[in-house]
């Protein structure tokens, strides 16, 4: 066994060590467990130089205990360290380095030796302050280029200086190499070229960065709480610039390129006409009611006065020229499409159109789970237990970029009131145990009452928007009948924007009634920010679907009408999708608006006069010190987004117009952040902020495709415009097409639809989400077990380390006294022949 | 990046992008940095070893509480002096591209203020002394803490090794957020 022959040495370095213990401190001990190079195989043993000559000492001078009942737990004992340092876990560090990038070819590599036996090159340092071992290559076995190759990438992952590294790359292109051949070449040729254009990517990629030095400024002057909140608006960016060129392509290019069909509208038909063919009626009905449609929307009144305020509210609300434009859905005609230059090739828009919108979402919700399961994973890490906490706190809280002494000496205090609260929420855990019944009580009645208070608020803020859309809904139809005086045009503009206002208004001032009403309840901090972040996401998801429910109710479906009677006495708007989509753009117009307002016009004084006018009293300070707090522009922009989503069906360029108010609301919160904010107390941590931020984007898609759904599933298209006119419901379009596809096609999306296959779905889902639990159940006691065991196979490696010294201990004073007799020996071989002989025994 | 670089040759470049984790604009930077850093005397160039105070003055190490430990650990001589490859060192294990293991052995160094080779009581006493500033726990609170991070983490006893530490660090996904920085 090879641990004899490395004790040997290590006896003997420890009587030389003796002598130095109680000189300098600093060398000899301190080796670095870490450093030392594998094996298995051949000749590895400790070998520190000492600078000094070894001087006769004795075990008393060490001044330590060796032999002790209580495990060890400081390493005065040099003795342990050096003991230590031949355990094989202490070995084993360096090369999981490597191997954990190399896990991939492992497959390939198991009929190979196992990465532990080539290189691990260490420096020695004759200081002695580091003393590290040196193991030389193996090169009895032909390295093959393969491996040599990625073992060059790894080097940048060993954690030793780069002299060192750059010593053990010659080693690694010096070494002789068994050339590959055939294909295994080409495949060695084939990764390398894709490492190489990988890497040469990322570079190019980085260098375009899109805004990377304002995130570099808040990452010094903020840390990386709040750089997860602008990466964020990133992110969100890109998704849209993503369904943007979806859209475009698809839907945009072809609709001005290719070539229209021509529209007939026979306007004057016999009242026995010739055509019976019931379609072709109802097809020229239709065509002529979107004829009318459009020569309405052309001709109305041109206002003269104030023209570029009429610009400016069309513009903002999307009608006058902006209603037939590329915007809306209702431009978007009928017809299949030509190309120019072969006919034959027909573009189908309407089907295009709807495919394309149901494509884009599935694809965003693609992409947004994938982001949420990474920020979800690390999240639940964290979670794991409270001491997690703790380490998560103290190993990752400080964030090295922080360039600023200000932002140092606020991360300093968030940190301090995290340890806080974490020792608060200990002691609340502890003091919750110890709740007499009745306080008990007490509490679960006033939980009970304020979430009934809470409730009672969000119905009516919901009741008063749905009052108020559908009161404005009819006085505007009123209004606009008689649009003669001057007057009624104020009234008409009031009227336009009493919904958006209503929501506007419920929106600030709710979530100062929850923050107030939370605080009552009594929860931990944690608690509450999640719960008053519900309540707020909810209020404001629920407006918005309130906000479509009045629209809804107040286009009241006509009888089932001839289609010669599009002009009828229905109180609809021409083009009901045109109008959604506009109230969906107006929204988001508005928003922008309020933010902007809101930084520019509200915070920015407060924070001068706060700052400059009353410097130093504490009224000053009050108003002045106004805290960039997240959740709040989480929820703007979520709410921003939402109504991209939901807008997206009836106005094509939606996503593009939120590309650039993001572009435009990053700006304005980098301002708002930059100047306006003083500096947060409360540590944002970069993992739970991910997850929160995309869990409430998840949810808010989530709600959002239900109003869209509904629509394109039951609502009667208008007949006057857009891709579908004419048709029961928009996705009869796509059951049509289905109807037309082969047998086998129609035979499986058919069956697809059918109970059928839903409820068997539905049970096979919930069985497999059940085995997941129960394996991960499982999972969970195995570790609990295996760290029990850990723990006691710990305790049982620190027993027999105590022994072991104990016992050189003992072998040593024999082997001292034994020398003391005879004083003409020397000294060291004895002892170390007599230690062998103790421990051979 | 587009500027004409007349310190370092194609190989060398090459070199030092094999065996750190920077881009070669990256060390460019880097070098730039370097040169206004320890600037002070005379051109400098890239073996002359340069006192710590004068790397500690880096922006992004100014402020840092641990910035003693990290110009010691990263001293490849451990002299107190830094060369611009040990800044090299530095930045590589300090970027993004870094893999955690690798963080992991240096942070548990940093951390390692009695360079025993495990964390131990009074390691996690100074970091967390470090970490709050002027606004210090009270020493019971102070001890309480530390008491049950070793409780939970150590396993075996003996105070938390590198081992344990790195284990300890997979379960912390915010070190790796915060453990960087870049030029």
């Amino acid at each position: 066994m090879g641990s004899m022959s490395e004790l040997r040495p290590l006896l003997r370095e420890m009587k030389a060590h003796r002598e130095d213990m109680s000189g300098d401190r600093n060398s000899g001990c301190r080796t670095s467990a870490a450093m030392s190079g594998s094996g298995g195989r051949g000749g590895s043993g400790g070998r520190g130089q000492k600078a000094g000559s070894a001087r006769r000492g004795g075990w008393e001078d060490a001044g330590v205990e060796f032999y002790r009942e209580a495990y060890p737990t400081s390493v005065d004992n040099i003795y342990d360290t050096r003991i230590t340092t031949l355990l094989p876990s202490k070995r084993h560090n360096v090369n999981s380095l490597g191997r954990g990038t190399v896990r991939r070819r492992a497959s390939q590599r198991s009929r190979r030796q196992p990465p532990t036996t080539t290189a691990t090159l260490v420096h020695t340092s004759r200081r002695g302050s580091d003393t590290y071992l040196e193991v030389l290559p193996d090169l009895t076995q032909g390295v093959d280029e393969e491996e040599t190759w990625e073992k060059l990438q790894q080097i940048r992952a060993h954690a030793v200086p780069i002299e060192e590294k750059r010593k053990l790359k010659q080693q690694l292109q010096s070494a002789p190499t068994l050339r590959t051949r055939g294909l295994a070449a080409f495949k060695l040729s084939r990764r390398k070229f894709f490492s190489q254009t990988k890497s040469r990517l990322r570079e190019m990629i980085s260098k375009i960065e899109l805004w990377h030095w304002s995130l570099r400024y808040v990452e010094g002057n903020f840390g990386t709480g709040l750089v997860a909140f602008f990466t964020f608006i990133k992110w969100l960016l890109y998704l849209n610039l993503f369904t943007c060129v979806l859209l475009g392509v698809f839907i945009l290019v072809p609709q001005i390129f290719l070539v229209h069909s021509k529209d007939s509208c026979i306007v004057d038909s016999w009242p026995n006409s010739v055509y019976d063919n019931e379609t072709f009626l109802y097809e020229n009905d239709t065509n002529c009611c979107t004829k009318y449609y459009n020569e309405i929307q052309s001709n109305s009144p041109k206002r003269d006065n104030y023209y570029l305020i009429q610009l400016v509210q069309d513009g903002v609300q999307g009608t006058g020229p902006l209603e037939l434009s590329y915007l809306f859905y209702g431009y978007y005609p009928r017809h299949i499409l030509v190309l120019e230059v072969a006919p034959e090739w027909k573009y189908n828009l309407p089907l295009a159109y709807l495919l394309v919108l149901v494509v884009t979402l599935i694809l965003s919700l693609v992409l947004m789970v994938r982001a949420a399961a990474r920020g979800l994973r690390e999240s639940l890490r964290s979670s794991e237990g409270q001491f997690y906490q703790y380490c998560n706190l103290i190993f990752g809280g400080w964030d090295y970029c922080i360039e600023n002494n200000k932002a140092a000496s606020i991360k300093k205090k968030a940190i301090y009131n995290e340890l806080c609260n974490h020792l608060e929420t200990e002691r609340y855990n502890e003091e919750k145990e110890q709740r007499t019944k009745k306080e008990r009580c007490r509490l679960y009645m006033v939980r009970l009452l304020v979430n009934m208070v809470v409730l009672a608020l969000l119905s009516v803020s919901f009741v008063a928007i749905y009052k108020s859309t559908i009161f404005a809904f009819d006085h505007l139809k009123d209004a606009k009948d008689s649009k003669e005086s001057e007057q009624d045009k104020l009234m008409i503009l009031l009227f336009e924007y009493l919904p958006s206002g209503v929501i506007v208004t419920l929106n600030i001032i709710i979530p100062y009634l929850l923050r107030a009403l939370v605080k009552l309840e009594h929860y931990t901090p944690n608690s509450i920010l999640v719960l008053t972040l519900i309540r707020t996401v909810f209020l404001r998801l629920a407006s918005l679907v309130i906000l479509l429910i009045s629209i809804y109710q107040s286009i009241p479906a006509c009888p089932d009408s001839k289609p010669s009677e599009c002009i009828d006495e229905c109180t609809r708007p021409w083009c009901w999708e045109t109008y959604v989509g506009q109230q969906l753009y107006k929204l988001t117009i508005l928003d922008l608006i309020i933010m902007f307002l809101t930084t520019f016009l509200v915070n920015f004084p407060l924070k001068c006069i706060g700052h400059k006018l009353m410097r130093g009293s504490q009224i000053g300070a009050a108003i002045g010190d106004i805290e960039f707090a997240i959740p709040k522009h989480v929820l703007d922009i979520v709410y921003g987004q939402t109504l991209c989503w939901l807008g997206m069906f009836y106005s094509p360029l939606l996503p593009a117009v939120t590309c650039i108010k993001l572009v435009l609301v990053f700006y304005i919160k980098y301002f708002d952040c930059k100047v306006n904010s003083s500096q947060s107390s409360q540590l944002y941590r970069t993992s739970r902020s991910n997850a929160l931020f995309i869990s409430i984007l998840l949810v808010s898609f989530i709600v959002t495709i239900i109003p869209v759904g509904y629509s394109i599933a039951e609502i009667k298209p208008s007949l006057a415009c857009g891709p579908f006119r004419g048709l029961d419901t928009i996705w009869s379009e796509m059951l049509a097409v289905i109807e037309e596809s082969p047998d086998w096609l129609k035979a499986v999306l058919l069956f697809l639809g059918t109970a059928g296959f839903a409820v068997p779905a539905i049970i096979f889902l919930i069985l497999a989400g059940y085995y997941y639990y129960a394996v991960a159940a499982a999972n969970k006691h195995m570790v609990s077990l295996l760290k029990n065991q850990l723990v006691l196979e710990g305790h049982d490696k620190q027993f027999l380390l105590s022994r072991l010294n104990h016992m050189i201990k003992m072998s040593a004073e024999e082997g001292g006294e034994n020398t003391s007799a005879r004083s003409s020996r020397p000294v060291e071989d004895e002892t170390g022949h007599s230690n062998d002989q103790t421990l051979e025994a | 990046m587009g500027n004409k670089n007349t310190t370092f040759t194609e190989e060398e470049l090459e070199d030092y992008e094999d065996l750190t984790y920077l881009t070669r604009r990256e060390i460019l930077v880097a070098w730039g940095k370097w040169k206004g850093l320890v600037g002070g005397q005379g051109e400098p160039d890239r073996v002359t070893r340069y006192p710590e105070e004068d790397v500690q003055k880096l922006p992004e190490l100014q402020h840092n509480p641990f910035r003693e430990r990290i110009t010691r650990v990263f001293s490849s001589l451990k002299d107190s002096r830094m060369s611009f490859e040990d800044f090299l060192d530095l930045l590589s294990v300090m970027s993004s591209k870094a893999p955690l293991q690798l963080k992991a052995h240096y942070a548990f160094h940093i951390f390692d203020y009695n360079e025993d080779q495990v964390l131990d009581t009074e390691d996690l006493e100074v970091v967390v002394e470090r970490l709050t500033g002027d606004h210090a726990l009270l020493p019971e609170e102070k001890s309480k803490l530390v008491e049950k991070l070793l409780e939970d983490t150590d396993l075996d006893g003996g105070g938390i090794s590198e081992e344990e530490f790195k284990h300890l660090l997979t379960k912390c996904p915010d070190f790796t957020h915060s453990f960087r920085f870049s030029v």
